[in-house]
């Protein structure tokens, strides 16, 4: 409904439920403000907007007072402007003036407010309090506790939109402070920072720092993971100093959040491990070259190699996190240049095991939904990871819904996770038991439904769901079966439900029956007549990207995957391998066993940013360059174009890797299509190798976990906030070292107990493969029978415990689970 | 006790200062309770509306000091004006009162003062400044000469002893004294589990009293002046509905080291609960004996189902009992257990046995043990343990105006009776039900029977066949206020019924007290107890709830449970047994009155109150499955944010 009022005279029109403050922003009327901030529930405490509205004695807030229909509003009567006046040098009182050495210096609220009211003095006076120094709730952040002026919206962003309540306020009256009253639960993620209008809080990340007018700031895509996440990155003598998100507050898809990879690190891009020039293994030690002799080198070895074993004997693994031209450039050089149809990418250790599903939904538009219509789901049903460490700004999201619109939270996940808190339903479940939780909800919640029965294969899908009901599935998966209750009442009673499906799921054994289950259970809420959407978290900036182009770029077709190429290795059918900006060493299971066919190729060449633990065994090493470093585009995880700006020159040295293999094709004199193309392009050439989608239901085989062995547990390494898994590029961020965490393992006590495992006491964790020393940390948290990193994975090492295992449909290699023994030493 | 010196509330001056004591006139706009500290006299009182003065030798600048240093300590730092705004008033005082101060002070003062006035927040910030400029405004000679360094000094050299204390309309009216303004804050910003942990402070039954309360809080709420009062409770059951619904468990205090002194409690009602839980967190050990086999007392027994769930006042015993509270269910002392017995193994008593009797109506055949006669609390005490109280009658009628009545009717459909009727002596509009239950049973269809009253209970073979009523009109108001209604001569007339329900009113059965336990009671059979100590006449033995008041409110009862668990920590661990300075305060506020209903606040109006979802009257009727369902999330966050946070502070002299 419409409301009319005036301000200032100016007849305006409203929305019922609007502030005047956003009536007379919509109009172009202008407010002083410095608490009120879009993205959040209005805190009116800086006093600054009152207005006056005509026929009512006291002045009111503008930003906390909703329109009416006929009032009249005056935001400038000389009383309100006393007010303003007389508010804004309170402020003042005893605010430091440290300008020129603040690093907000130049965009300041504060300094633009005590210009725009024209103070230049001081009338009043109070006692300094004194403020004993604590450091902030992340080392990350500085707070100056003396530049604050306690507008609050750090602490409002912290608790509404983050979660995560780990700061407060302190004391009273004057004395009142803000506080870290929870470090331990903070995330690092700087929406505090973000929103802090004066220099209160600085980022501590940059040795570098710049004024305003002296820095350059450009927006781009976050290239840390798959979200997609719109920020602006200021740049100063071609490096970058810092990421801002307030300049795209009202961008989709993360209006201005981000999480601590995207905001704080930044700087592996300049850091002095970069690699700078070529370089070439001479026995064990590396020489450097030119970039004529690497490409030299390179030309020479895959031309031995095509001609030794045949063109399929070359193989070829490229990161997710390249931009799409220089994806196009390298799927070409591997199926039209070289020949080779093996050529795969990163995707395939996240993502892969959703691709069929995604195909399947139909209510899904290609390939996936839009993070927008999140907010307005009834259920949201989160499973495969906890969504705050995989994609935070995904899980504020789902925050939001809950607080604009009371939508419920349901998730499955083996371990515990920080959504669970504010979930209706918390189905920490066994590991493994995934398949019987989702066939439960299908049973109980929708296959009494008479819609159901007119779906398409529901006879097969009764069929697979016939043993799940309530009681076994509660006791196959050690939930409550309260809870299961609640999710099932959710589940009949919402119209919207939303998926948000994190890797983990994939990742696990059985990993595509499982989602393929989960998709069964998305189809029947479509059967029923319910709106699906389906989220795929992925830990890689341009993995639609990658799954699109290779759809697109023609040639030599149904190559290996991934992790098959490594097998194919050990079967010497692979004898040469080009890997780009990817550490598989690192990332897949079994080390020992990738090394060991890395060691075996003719011709290993990397091309990577850093000399990671792959780079160490090749034979050609070539320096490429980061996402700031060229311009381009990601494909999201909603499908969505998402553009990247070029922010500084490459690093000296380093080349981005579209140009490094353009310019070998070149003289190679291969033929390769143009790299150019649009995404519209790469979406309908998916869409066409989409078209067979299957309808009906997934057929799935559901082996339940084995739990034999007294003195086992089900060792998953949970999703880290600091590295996600598959951290290439972050770990090399200043960051890192601030944050300086240590890798966890926890463990339920009564598994403690009934092991004879003491609380700070180092066990040994083996399987057939490997063993590690470990000193596991108790807590219920973790349920019976699972011991729970948390930590960098790939710096524990525990990729030896696994063993080399693809999933027998999506070839995803398994890294999500494995069942260790645990001894005393 | 002399006379008011000088008086200014609400901006009426009464000036008595040039006046003979004989001459003075009576304050207007406020009055002072005489004796209030424990027989002291009140010197000066300063708080949101202005001040008064009784003792001359009370220095304002002393006064405006400590009532700005209180200030500073409860802004909440949460806006400008407020936060710095009075700490630079507080200290341009203090120098003046040092004789520091310069003339220009007084005037940048009072513009100071009337600029927070209008731009805080909230009300500590919006009435502070006031009797600060009052003070400026009608002692100013005093202020100028403090600048001078003349300041009055106290004869005898002895300083007043300053007591000041926060509250607000709604806390002040709350028997429990919940912080709301705080907890509603908090459901605003989102940070819903912190307020449950405010309303802890104050009460252990949020689930229970945010569905059953009268509140008297929404009847002093200051946003009624603009335009609907706060849904305070419907947003207290928000949280408490939150807590569980989100699996979280109970932030609870940190119970204190435990001390060996032992404390037994008389009725596992809301007062008996909530003394044994204030009790518990200070480490005593605290055990409850239950007649029935559940706990809840009145709230479990006096309120059905569909109005109060028993799954949420189970849990809030749990959670009490988790405190360490032990409860002796199916222990009904007088038979199980005798008073000695108790009086013999604790150290302090408590008795809250609640009001679980019926009042007579004074009727021929009330006592002739019909069938079909069942009084209104044993009516619902059956029917709420799952029984129909007399399964052969199918017609029934209600007796009563009251809540207990409203119960009955509406309880009376859920057991599958299709005639239900309400008969009472006065009209609608003096029923003392809340009018939502009265409406909600209009809507289930019960019939009202208005201005008649029973005459004869009409019995055959020893069975209620019907009653026989008297048309009344209603007379000149009577002492509480309604018309009195009047029996219209010889318009008698009867109705047939299966079942007579009279719920005309409760009583008190003190039975259970055996000999050697003498305690004095009141002509209505209520316990006598000093109300400065909550003792009954037996030294040890404390009481409060319904068996002391007579029927009343739950949050009554609850909120004197919880007095009493302060009384008996002030009795075993050897202090005075007397009110704290703080519960002083809060009486003092009362009497001098915090809600205003008259006054203008002077800001735009129209923001609805947000009513809960109701199940519609033909679905609900035969069920006793709740019938309001909470706030969504979003809605108790629009709901909060009405809330005008009215704070405000007063300070006495003594």
């Amino acid at each position: 409904m419409t409301v009319h009022l005036t301000i200032n005279g100016k007849e305006i029109e409203a929305e019922e439920g609007k502030t005047i403050l956003e009536a007379a922003r919509e109009n172009e009327i202008y407010i002083p403000t410095l608490c009120y901030h879009s993205h959040l529930h209005p805190i009116g405490s800086c006093r600054l907007c009152v207005v006056d509205i005509e026929g009512y004695p006291m002045p009111m807030a503008s930003c906390t007072t909703p329109v009416a229909e006929g009032i009249k509003v005056h935001t400038n009567t000389g009383r309100v402007q006393k007010m303003r006046r007389e508010a804004m040098e309170l402020i003042l009182v005893n605010h430091p003036l440290d300008c020129p050495v603040c690093d907000k210096g130049g965009e300041c609220r504060l300094q633009d407010l005590a210009y725009e009211f024209g103070i230049n003095e001081q009338p009043f006076h109070a006692k300094k309090p004194e403020r004993e120094l604590v450091p902030f709730s992340t080392p990350l952040i500085h707070q100056w506790r003396d530049r604050c002026v306690l507008c609050l919206r750090c602490v409002h962003v912290c608790h509404e939109l983050v979660g995560s309540a780990a700061i407060d306020i302190r004391e009273t009256g004057y004395d009142t402070v803000v506080y870290p009253v929870a470090p331990e639960r903070c995330y690092s993620c700087g929406e505090c920072l973000s929103v802090c209008p004066v220099g209160a809080l600085t980022e501590a990340v940059s040795p570098v720092r710049g004024r305003v007018w002296q820095i350059e700031r450009k927006q781009t895509t976050c290239g840390q993971c798959g979200v997609g996440c719109q920020m602006e990155i200021s740049t100063y003598d071609n490096r970058p100093i810092n990421v801002k998100s307030d300049g795209v507050a009202e961008l989709a898809p993360n209006y201005g959040s981000l999480c601590v990879r995207g905001r704080f690190f930044y700087d592996y891009v300049v850091s002095e491990r970069r690699l700078t020039q070529p370089k070439a293994k001479k026995g064990d030690e590396w020489i450097s070259i030119s970039w004529d002799e690497a490409y030299e080198d390179a030309i020479n070895h895959l031309r031995e190699t095509t001609e030794t074993h045949g063109p399929e004997s070359i193989g070829m693994i490229v990161s997710s996190r390249l931009m799409n031209d220089d994806l196009r450039t390298l799927y070409s050089f591997a199926k039209q240049g070289l020949g080779t149809p093996h050529v795969d990418a990163s995707y395939r250790l996240d993502l892969s095991p959703q691709l069929a599903v995604l195909k399947a939904l139909k209510g899904a538009s290609v390939p996936c939904d839009s993070l927008d219509n999140l907010v307005s789901s009834g259920v949201v049903l989160v499973v495969g990871g906890d969504v705050d460490l995989n994609a935070q700004v995904v899980a504020d999201r789902i925050r939001v819904a809950q607080r604009l619109h009371d939508t419920k939270v349901v998730v499955v996940n083996s371990f515990k996770t920080r959504l669970d808190e504010i979930a209706d339903a918390a189905l920490t479940c066994n590991v493994g038991t995934e398949i019987p939780v989702f066939y439960g909800l299908i049973k109980e919640a929708l296959s009494e439904n008479p819609e159901f029965q007119k779906a398409e294969g529901w006879q097969n899908l009764s069929k697979q769901i016939e043993d799940y009901a309530s009681d076994a599935v509660c006791e196959a998966a050690r939930i409550d079966s309260a809870l299961f209750k609640i999710a099932v009442d959710l589940l009949k009673e919402k119209d919207r439900v939303s998926f948000v499906v994190g890797s983990g799921l994939g990742r696990a054994a059985q990993g595509s029956q499982t989602v393929m289950a989960l998709a069964n259970l998305a189809r029947a809420c479509e059967a029923v007549g319910k709106t699906v959407q389906w989220i795929p978290l992925t830990a890689y900036a341009n993995a639609w990207g990658s799954i699109m182009v290779d759809a697109a770029v023609k040639g030599a077709e149904n190559g290996l995957t991934y992790g098959e190429m490594i097998q194919a290795i050990h079967d010497e059918k692979i004898k040469a391998l080009i890997v780009v900006e990817e550490d598989p060493v690192s990332f897949l299971p079994d080390s020992a066993y990738v090394v060991e066919a890395l060691k075996k190729l003719d011709f290993l060449m990397v091309v990577d940013l850093f000399e990671s633990k792959t780079a160490k065994l090749a034979h050609l090493l070539l320096p490429s360059s980061s996402f700031m470093e060229k311009s381009g585009a990601f494909i999201n995880m909603e499908g969505k174009q998402r553009d990247v700006t070029k922010l500084i020159e490459p690093v000296e040295g380093a080349r981005p890797a579209g140009q490094i293999f353009m310019d070998i094709s070149k003289k190679m004199k291969l033929d390769l299509e143009s790299n150019k193309g649009n995404t519209s392009d790469l979406v309908s050439a998916w869409r066409e190798e989409s078209e067979e989608a299957f309808s009906g239901f997934f057929d799935v085989n559901y082996q339940p976990p084995r739990v034999e062995g007294n003195s086992h547990l089900f060792l998953i390494p949970a999703d880290f906030l600091y590295n996600h898994h598959y951290g290439t590029t972050e770990v090399f961020a200043s960051a890192i070292e601030k944050l300086g965490k240590e890798p966890e393992y926890l463990m339920n006590p009564k598994d403690a107990a009934r092991m004879g495992i003491e609380e700070g006491t180092s066990v040994t964790i083996s399987t057939s493969g490997d063993e590690l020393s470990i000193t596991p940390v108790l807590t219920d948290e973790v349920k019976e029978g699972h011991l729970v990193l948390k930590g960098h994975y790939h710096d524990t090492g525990i990729q030896r415990l696994f063993s080399f295992e693809l999933d027998e449909i999506s070839k995803t290699p398994l890294t999500g689970v494995v069942r260790v023994k645990l001894q005393k030493p | 006790m002399g006379g008011v010196l000088f008086s200014c509330w609400n901006g009426k001056v009464v000036d008595n200062r040039e006046k003979k004591p004989e001459e003075f006139e009576p304050p207007v706009e406020i009055s002072l309770p005489a004796d209030f500290f424990h027989g002291k006299d009140v010197k000066a009182f300063m708080g949101w509306g202005g001040f008064v003065i009784k003792d001359p030798d009370v220095s304002i600048v002393d006064l405006c000091v400590a009532f700005l240093e209180k200030v500073q300590e409860e802004s909440c730092g949460q806006c400008i004006p407020c936060r710095v705004g009075t700490k630079v008033m507080l200290e341009m005082m203090r120098e003046i009162s040092e004789g520091k101060g310069k003339k220009e002070d007084l005037e940048t003062l009072k513009s100071l003062g009337e600029t927070i006035r209008r731009s805080s927040k909230c009300t500590i910030g919006q009435t502070s400044p006031t009797p600060i400029i009052d003070a400026l405004t009608y002692y100013r000679e005093a202020f100028e000469k403090a600048i001078e360094g003349k300041k009055k000094q106290v004869a005898g050299g002895e300083t007043p002893r300053f007591v000041a204390k926060v509250t607000a309309p709604c806390m002040n009216a709350c028997p429990s004294h919940l912080n709301v303004p705080r907890y509603v804050e908090l459901i605003k910003d989102g940070r819903f589990l912190d307020s449950l942990e405010v309303i802890r402070e104050n009460t252990c039954l949020p689930g229970v009293l945010g569905r059953v309360c009268v509140r008297p809080c929404e009847s002093n709420c200051r946003r009624a002046n603009v335009d609907e009062a706060i849904s305070i409770k419907h947003l207290k059951r928000f949280v408490a509905d939150y807590e569980r619904e989100k699996h979280h468990s109970p932030k609870l205090p940190k119970i204190a080291a435990k001390r060996d002194k032992k404390v037994g409690i008389v009725g596992a009602g809301p007062a008996g609960l909530t003394c044994a839980y204030y009790l518990a967190e200070k480490g005593y050990q605290v055990t409850v004996f239950e007649r029935f086999g559940e706990p809840g007392g009145m709230s479990a027994m006096g309120i059905p189902d569909y109005r109060l769930p028993r799954p949420i006042l189970r849990r809030e015993v749990e959670i009490i009992q988790s405190m360490g509270v032990e409860i002796r269910y199916n222990t009904m002392v007088g038979r199980d257990i005798t008073m000695k017995e108790i009086r013999d193994e604790f150290d302090a008593i408590f008795i809250a046995v609640g009001a679980q009797g019926s009042t007579s109506m004074r009727v021929k055949g009330e006592d002739a043990g019909y069938k079909g006669f069942i009084p209104g609390v044993k009516y619902l005490m059956e029917i709420n343990q799952g029984r129909d109280p007399y399964p052969e009658g199918e017609k029934v009628v209600v007796v009563g105006g009251g809540n207990v009545a409203i119960d009955c009717v509406r309880c009376s459909f859920r057991i599958g009776k299709e005639d239900v009727n309400l008969v009472y002596r006065r009209t609608r509009k003096e029923m003392p039900a809340d009018d939502v239950e009265i409406k909600d049973a209009e809507e289930e269809e019960v019939k009202f029977h208005f201005l008649c009253n029973p005459t004869r209970i009409i019995a055959e073979d020893g069975k209620v066949v019907g009653v026989e009523l008297i048309k009344m009109e209603l007379g000149e108001p009577d002492e509480s206020g309604r018309r009195r209604p009047i029996p219209v001569e010889g318009s008698e007339f009867i109705i047939d019924t299966d079942i007579l329900v009279p719920a005309i009113g409760q009583a008190i059965d003190l039975s259970f007290i055996d000999a050697d336990t003498q305690l004095d009671v009141t002509r209505k059979n209520t316990i006598i107890v000093d109300p400065e100590t909550m003792m009954t006449s037996v030294e040890g033995v404390f009481s409060a709830g319904d068996c002391v008041t007579g029927p009343g409110a739950l949050v009554e009862a609850a909120g004197g449970g919880r007095t009493v668990a302060f009384r008996i920590h002030q009795y075993l661990s050897g202090e005075p047994v007397k009110r704290t300075d703080d519960e002083l305060m809060e009486d003092f506020f009362s009497a001098v009155g915090v809600y205003d209903p008259k006054e203008d606040i002077g800001i735009i109006d129209g923001r609805q109150r947000r009513d809960l979802k109701i199940m519609p009257p033909e679905k609900r009727k035969y069920i006793f499955d709740e019938v309001e369902s909470g706030y969504p999330i979003n809605e108790a966050i629009e709901e909060a944010d009405r809330c005008l946070r009215c704070y405000r502070i007063g300070l006495v002299a003594l």
